[in-house]
């Protein structure tokens, strides 16, 4: 690959591994991180911070929740690196664990960091071992993971670490393990109310929603769930889980679009032998979400060119499923000034050359107060709503 | 506490006891390098500076460094008329310098006995160049008072995280040029997008996307990259690639820590780059000391500039300007006394945007703050007068910086062309009073961050009390007093008239007393946190030093801005409802 690449192309930022680190840890209550890391631990931070108006991680009064081990003054970064840090890093472990909120501790290195060979996972251990908080190490992948890594080793490490006893399980009881929990805005509480009400229609009651803003008295109510419905965010948690548990495991797709909602429906209505109970829902729910989305659709939106920058493959795939069902047609950068439809978040000034609606992470420019879902039938209607508004904002603009 | 003004009820200048620090104009480093003999054959005058009680300098040669200190005779009985002379003080052990060195000191004191240090210092003062002294006494940074603690637990009475400014990473280089930055994906996206200011942590932080005429190229490294020892290699195709598109003036070449740990350097680049395909590469590292990396290439692009034998005094290349408007003003306030501007340099650095740069006798800086780390050295070695002084922020400011461009340059009639400014905005300026002496602004910290915010000089350029009084504000400090009652006692002062407007001091002790100070008919509270709670639980809004510009029309329009502020206090009839940020 060319290392050389500019703004003025078409593909989508590829976010690197803490990113996802720091938003699974902005989606667990009471989780500290400690990165060893030079200050700009804190910068990058920022990046959450402008993403999610309520995140926890860089409290105005407080113990940053994303805390670097570069505590020290007058020494350059690179250079201390040379230096024995093992003191320094154990007394920010020490810090950071007698906080009385601190639940949950993880620990792991940034990139240049993680080129060392120093003893972060030990000193994790040494104060797992203490008691008190529960400390975990998550492997680094600075250096060549993503964003979504971040995400799914960080769920991973807490799938290890809590508390889970097998034999809990209680039909009936579902722990849903991969939802990317990516801000504490009306938008992800949308989906996680969406995704509870399609379990609710087939029978399941959600005992434990992996990640969503709870604490770890959340994560280990999975114990409780007789299934596992695995989402594509956290497939390894969600393994793990169901090992450590007991309970069944159900992989399903991101219920983005008609046709996924209604996989997801049928995947999870096989699993627990309501297939039936699955069809009748989609027969019901399907028909109403295309009679309310029509005028917005055939009117507005159809029959335009759809450009999708994204590098979550997940919500990617999702996207294109709906683009199909909204007869948009495949478009790329010549579409650009034109009258295509872009799905991109807001790593890029996409809003000058297409109709731009803001999807995926980063999202600064949208920040919703009322409930705005992009999951199941809900969300098919509100991305109706937000396609439609961005495409006649884009001819209003000329 | 040493730097609170209790005394000086007027927010205005105040220095440390020895006075701001100076380095040396062209004029009064042409005098004292006489006074030195030459300097001494094969040896360097450098880093020469002064203040009231002393004038440091170094000499050099080869690897050697002489640091010296010069200071004023003390005699217990001075005979009467005696001016005293100088003594000159070698730091460090003089019995450990070499015998050609020690007989150097004493020869150069010797020569310095008499001279009449006050005189001295006169002379020098006429055209001596104001720095912000980084040893000097300051506030910390926002990088070591914030950014580097993780522990923000007990600071509930901080507003005031100043960002010292670094300008050198906002350097231009003209219409057409590259910079390349060399890292990571971890460490390229470490921040948020720079437009997003609205959303940002601190409320000073740049909002703009980049600069016109610069192809930002993002080198990334990968895992692949580093594991297999080939980013040394990447490197140079980088830097080749991007000196062949398009053919740009300059590459600006940054490295950041990765590659700084693995080793990479440009080095063996830079030969073929720059000679062959004739693209000069400037190369800032994370590890590398900016200062001399900036003056050497200032230096090499000042030694590719033509100047004319004889200079035109009138001609002079304008630093450090801001914006459009910060231009404009300063232009005709130069004009004003009959200079013209020629160029503007910093941040742009093509010299040759400004083609009769080289008939310029002299480089006057509008706001210099933030610029520190390049000095003016180049500038003087080739000829030119430099006028560094405090920015023309207010009233008082830019009457002073007329005074100081006129007295350094030789030129006449600033006070007249201070009156042609002034009249010109009087009736504009009367308006904006009548309605800012009707607000209350609030400045809140502990002694430190108060004295800040209420003395000019090395920190922000301006003292922000003293601006706002010229607007005619009410100014309230509330200072922080450690939990003393002592302390409680002695910081308050009443409120007394100031400039146009009024200051007051109001101690406070605890979150509620803080709390209830800010639900005290204020209007507009001090913070360079952006959405700071404690000013959202009532309604409040924030400013930061960043609404203030130089000159008059920048202090009008600061006190516009500063009143709509004021004025955009939502949920008026709701702040009960407000969440409250006291536990």
């Amino acid at each position: 690959m060319d290392p050389v690449s500019q703004s003025e192309t078409l593909e989508a930022t590829r976010l690197p591994f803490l990113n996802g680190v720091y938003v699974a840890v902005d989606a667990v209550d009471g989780a500290y991180l400690i990165v060893d890391g030079p200050y700009c631990v804190f910068t990058k931070a920022e990046m959450q911070y402008c993403h999610n108006l309520r995140s926890r991680l860089i409290p105005q009064f407080g113990y940053n929740r994303v805390a670097h081990t570069a505590e020290i003054l007058n020494t350059e970064e690179v250079q201390s690196l040379s230096t024995d840090r093992v003191a320094q890093v154990e007394a920010v472990f020490a810090k950071v664990g007698s906080l009385p909120d601190a639940e949950i501790v993880l620990a792991t290195s940034f990139d240049f960091h993680e080129l060392v060979n120093f003893p972060l996972k030990e000193i994790a251990r040494q104060h797992a071992a203490k008691g008190g908080a529960l400390v975990a190490h998550v492997p680094s992948r600075s250096l060549g993971g993503t964003w979504l890594d971040g995400y799914a080793a960080t769920c991973s490490a807490l799938a290890r670490a809590v508390t889970l006893r097998p034999g809990r399980g209680r039909k009936n009881a579902v722990a849903v393990i991969g939802h990317l929990r990516d801000r504490d805005e009306p938008d992800d509480a949308g989906n996680r109310r969406e995704l509870a009400r399609l379990l609710e229609a087939l029978g399941l009651h959600v005992v434990s929603l992996w990640l969503s803003g709870g604490g770890r008295a959340e994560l280990e109510a999975a114990e409780k769930a007789g299934l596992v419905i695995s989402l594509p965010y956290a497939r390894e948690a969600a393994k793990i889980v169901a090992e450590r548990t007991g309970a069944e495991l159900c992989e399903v797709d991101l219920p983005l679009g008609l046709g996924a909602t209604e996989k997801f429906l049928k995947t999870v209505g096989a699993h627990v032998g309501r297939g039936a109970r699955a069809n009748k829902i989609i027969d019901l729910e399907s028909a109403a979400a295309v009679r309310d989305t029509q005028a917005h659709v055939q009117r507005l939106i159809a029959g335009r060119a759809a450009v999708i920058i994204q590098d979550d493959p997940h919500l990617a795939a999702g996207l294109r499923g709906l683009c199909v069902e909204f007869g948009l047609l495949d478009g790329g950068p010549g579409d650009a000034g034109g009258r295509a439809l872009c799905f991109a978040p807001t790593t890029g000034d996409y809003a000058s050359d297409f109709a731009h609606v803001p999807i995926g992470y980063p999202n600064y420019v949208e920040h919703p107060v009322s409930e705005r879902p992009f999951l199941g039938y809900a969300g098919f209607r509100h991305l109706a709503d937000r396609a439609a508004e961005a495409v006649l904002r884009r001819e209003a603009r000329g | 506490m040493r730097d609170f003004q209790m005394n000086d009820r007027t927010p205005s200048q105040s220095h440390p006891p020895d006075g701001p620090r100076q380095q040396l104009g062209r004029d009064g480093l042409a005098h004292f390098k006489s006074l030195l003999g030459g300097p001494p054959a094969g040896w360097e005058l450098e880093q020469a500076a002064f203040s009231a009680r002393s004038l440091e300098f170094s000499l050099v040669k080869d690897s050697r460094r002489l640091k010296l200190d010069l200071s004023p005779q003390l005699s217990r009985a001075p005979a009467a008329g005696a001016v005293g002379g100088c003594v000159l003080r070698p730091r460090g052990n003089e019995e450990d310098f070499p015998a050609e060195e020690r007989e150097l000191v004493r020869g150069l004191a010797a020569a310095l006995a008499g001279t009449n240090f006050v005189a001295l210092l006169n002379r020098l003062r006429r055209d001596g160049l104001l720095y912000s002294d980084p040893d000097g006494n300051r506030a910390p940074s926002r990088l070591d008072g914030y950014f580097r603690r993780n522990d923000h637990r007990a600071g509930f009475w901080k507003f005031v995280y100043p960002q010292w400014r670094c300008l050198e990473e906002k350097l231009v280089l003209g219409a057409h040029w590259v910079r390349i930055n060399y890292s990571t994906l971890e460490c390229r996206l470490s921040n948020p997008d720079p437009a997003t200011s609205s959303l940002r942590y601190f409320a000073d932080e740049p909002s703009d996307r980049g600069e016109d005429g610069c192809r930002n190229v993002e080198a990334v490294m990968s895992e692949a990259d580093i594991v297999g020892g080939r980013t040394q290699e990447m490197l140079g195709r980088v830097l080749e690639s991007a000196a062949r598109e398009g053919k740009p003036a300059f590459v600006h070449l940054n490295t950041t820590c990765m590659p700084e740990l693995l080793g990479d350097t440009p080095v063996p680049f830079l030969a073929r780059v720059e000679g062959e395909l004739g693209v000069p590469v400037f190369w800032t590292s994370k590890t590398r000391p900016g200062g001399p990396i900036y003056a050497a290439w200032i230096d090499r692009l000042l030694n590719a500039t033509e100047f004319a034998a004889r200079r035109d005094p009138r001609a002079v290349l304008l630093a450090g300007a801001a914006s459009a408007d910060a231009l404009a003003e300063a232009g005709a306030l130069l004009a004003g006394l009959g200079l013209r501007v020629v160029g503007n340099v910093f941040p742009n650095l093509d010299f040759r945007d400004a083609p009769e740069m080289g008939v310029a006798g002299a480089v006057v800086w509008l706001d210099p703050l933030g610029w520190e780390t390049i000095a003016d050295g180049a500038f003087l070695r080739h000829g030119l007068a430099v006028v560094r002084h405090h920015p023309p922020y207010g009233l008082a400011g830019t009457r002073a910086w007329l005074g100081r461009v006129a007295s350094v340059l030789g030129l006449d009639d600033a006070e007249k062309a201070w009156t042609r400014v002034e009249d010109a905005r009087a009736a504009e300026l009367d308006a904006l009073r009548g309605e800012c002496r009707r607000r209350t602004v609030v400045l809140a910290g502990d002694p430190a961050d108060v004295a800040l915010l209420t003395s000019a000089g090395r920190a922000l350029g301006f003292s922000v009390a003293g601006l706002l009084c010229e607007l005619g504000f009410n100014v309230r400090c509330l200072v922080w007093d450690g939990g003393s009652a002592a302390n409680r006692r002695t910081l308050r002062r009443p409120k007394t008239a100031s400039g146009a407007g009024t200051v007051e001091f109001v101690p406070f002790g605890t979150p509620a007393q803080l709390d209830r100070e800010l639900g005290r008919g204020v209007d507009l509270v001090f913070s360079h946190i952006n959405h700071d709670r404690r000013l959202r639980a009532h309604g409040l809004m924030g400013f930061t030093e960043a609404a203030f510009e130089p000159g008059l029309d920048g202090i009008l329009r600061a006190g516009r801005r500063l009143l709509d502020k004021c004025r955009a206090r939502p949920f008026a009839r709701h702040r009960a409802c407000l969440t409250p940020w006291t536990p």
